[in-house]
């Protein structure tokens, strides 16, 4: 029995050390292989300064869309009952489970000149593929399942005594919503805004697919370091780091991560 | 006035209740913990629907299942204290309570009346904090100005004083009285405790497994339980039973399934119910040599201290019927009775009053 005890906190101690290692590892050979010079020289460089401003702009302009359009799903996965709320579910999580290639080829399929909304778009004088826009509804499709899920998790958490008082107050669902289920979701609310922002600042198969590699106009730093894959190594090395300290400097600062989901808003365990 | 007729059944679990509350007045729900007490308020407040039913309100409709019609709470005139009292936490006293008539678009005005609200219960300097930094009584009372602030047609409470410490609920309850005095509201009370119901000494509802058992003022409930369940409740000995043989001496026998009672003449007939206060029982470790008719003999089963403070005793009796007797510590100490000792119990015919 006390072997047994032993071995299980050994076998335990082990996990967490090959956890830490795994992902460790990686990010210290970034650090390890980046030459300053080439770092320096690659931060002056215009067209990286372009990436890296795309990308910041585009996955923050997405974040905003995301958090926008997802909070009505988000309030109605969370807190309501109702037929086919399962295939709605499963619907949202879609661009989750989708390869991102495939969801960049749906786009074009959608959205594209010859695609489904092409046409009427083309009249309206819009044209989606290859261009910034573009790069911003395929980082849109594939973080909306983050903060949907993290806001109807949020939602879900708050204790219902709370809205039946306010049904009680005669409050209408939408002041409820606004005055008592969204901010004691908050920390529920920023990790699914963080979550989604990390996966719109990474994403590359969607991008290169539906919004193609013009720099400046929609090569994203993402983009920029698989293209300096096959010229400079080096470069590649130090745009990765850029990007590497770029995400989890913010992510750092706004002290969310998907680890903040479980955390309740402004004491609300409390009675 | 409140009439309601509720009906549902979840699982092992069956609802059927009836209700009836005069307009301003406050109904007191009373029964043991799953009974059903909180159910009944959920389905007044709309916050759910029976499958079968009806609540009026002052004439107004506020659901009928018959015509497929059951108000939301949105959409009725309820304040509604849940057991957990529910203040959001992260707003102030003054916030929680001028919530709702924000909610409805009361600018300004919402504040003062909110603040009016609050020092009408005595909290004028709690205004800022938030419920986390409030005792108990102070949430309640926060809890209590937020459903009344709106002016509710219906107040509904669900055992508002189990939270609060021992000690300060009488005096909660002193406000509690005079606030739903004040204003005038019909008001449906649920609690478990039997003292508490008969401290606020208004119409009773006693509930037990999802039916109302019996409804009547105290001390109707007091000296005239109708149920096993009702006798129980407020710990007095009950009895159905059979009117049998009139001896012309002005008292009757009556069969119950556990034995035979003395008692005086009602001048009924057929099925009646008999209810022996517990404290009209005389104990005595000799056959008693007195006037008493009703002598029972059988072995002490429990000795159970009365609350508050224990100085009177209730003895259970494993008699024919089985009896619950009320004596002082002191008496049954200086009888040398404990558990386990044969006894004989006591009590006149004409304390016994059969009734239908």
């Amino acid at each position: 029995m006390k072997l047994a005890a032993l071995m299980a906190r050994a076998a335990g101690g082990a996990a967490i050390g090959a956890v830490g290692a795994f992902l460790l590892l990686p990010v210290l050979a970034l650090l390890l292989q980046v030459r300053p010079r080439t770092l320096l020289a690659e931060l002056a460089d215009p067209t990286v300064l372009d990436a890296l401003r795309l990308s910041l702009l585009t996955s923050a302009g997405a974040t905003v869309v995301v958090v926008l359009l997802g909070l009505p799903v988000g309030l109605l996965l969370g807190t309501r009952e109702f037929p086919g709320k399962r295939l709605l579910e499963a619907l949202v999580a879609l661009p989750m489970v989708l390869p991102p290639t495939v969801a960049g080829l749906a786009l074009l399929l959608a959205f594209g000149r010859t695609g489904l909304l092409g046409g009427a778009l083309s009249l309206l004088g819009i044209t989606v593929p290859f261009s910034t826009l573009a790069v911003v509804i395929a980082q849109v499709f594939v973080a909306l399942p983050f903060f949907i899920g993290a806001s109807a998790a949020g939602f879900r958490g708050v204790n219902r005594a709370y809205t039946e008082v306010a049904a009680t107050l005669r409050a209408s669902r939408p002041y409820t919503a606004a005055r008592i289920l969204v901010p004691l979701s908050v920390p529920s609310l920023a990790a699914g805004a963080a979550m989604g922002w990390a996966r719109a600042l990474g994403e590359f198969g969607a991008t290169i697919t539906f919004a193609g590699n013009v720099p400046g106009v929609t090569q994203t730093m993402p983009l920029a370091v698989y293209l300096r894959l096959e010229t400079d190594f080096d470069a590649a090395i130090a745009l990765a780091l850029m990007l590497l300290a770029v995400s989890f400097g913010v992510l750092f600062a706004l002290g969310a991560s998907p680890f903040s989901l479980g955390r309740t808003g402004a004491a609300g365990a409390s009675r | 006035m409140l009439q309601a007729r509720l009906a549902s059944r979840r699982g092992e679990f069956a609802l059927a209740a009836e209700l009836s509350a005069d307009a301003g007045s406050t109904l007191v729900v009373v029964g043991p913990n799953g009974s059903g007490k909180s159910t009944v308020l959920r389905m007044l407040a709309g916050l759910d629907r029976p499958d079968e039913g009806m609540v009026h309100l002052d004439g107004e409709v506020w659901g009928d299942t018959a015509r497929g019609a059951w108000l939301p709470a949105e959409r009725r005139s309820v304040g509604w204290l849940p057991q957990e009292l529910a203040l959001f936490p992260h707003l102030s006293a003054l916030e929680n309570v001028a919530f709702g008539l924000r909610a409805r678009g009361e600018g300004t005005a919402a504040m003062a009346r909110a603040r009016e609200a609050l020092h009408a219960l005595g909290l004028e300097r709690e205004l800022g904090r938030r419920p986390a930094a409030l005792s108990g009584g102070e949430r309640q009372r926060v809890a209590l100005a937020r459903a009344l602030v709106v002016e509710p047609k219906l107040l509904l409470l669900d055992e508002p004083l189990s939270s609060i410490d021992p000690s300060a609920r009488a005096s909660l309850r002193g406000i509690l009285k005079q606030a739903l005095a004040a204003r005038g509201v019909t008001t449906v009370y649920v609690t478990h405790s039997p003292l508490e119901a008969l401290a606020l000494g208004g119409k009773l509802a006693v509930m037990h497994e999802g039916r109302v058992v019996q409804e009547g003022m105290p001390a109707d409930l007091l000296h005239r339980p109708r149920s096993e369940a009702a006798g129980a409740f407020i710990g007095t000995n009950f009895f159905r039973g059979i009117l049998a043989s009139r001896d012309g001496s002005g008292l009757v026998a009556i069969h119950t399934v556990a034995g035979e009672l003395l008692a005086a003449d009602p001048g009924l007939d057929g099925e009646v119910f008999v209810a022996i206060d517990p404290r009209e029982i005389v104990l005595s470790r000799e056959a008693p040599s007195g006037s008493a008719r009703n002598v029972f003999r059988g072995r002490v089963v429990e000795i159970a201290p009365e609350p508050p403070r224990g100085e009177r005793v209730r003895v259970a009796l494993a008699t024919r019927p089985p009896l619950v007797a009320e004596v002082t510590r002191q008496a049954l100490e200086s009888l040398g009775v404990t558990e386990g000792s044969e006894v004989f119990a006591a009590f006149k015919a004409t304390a016994l009053e059969p009734y239908q």
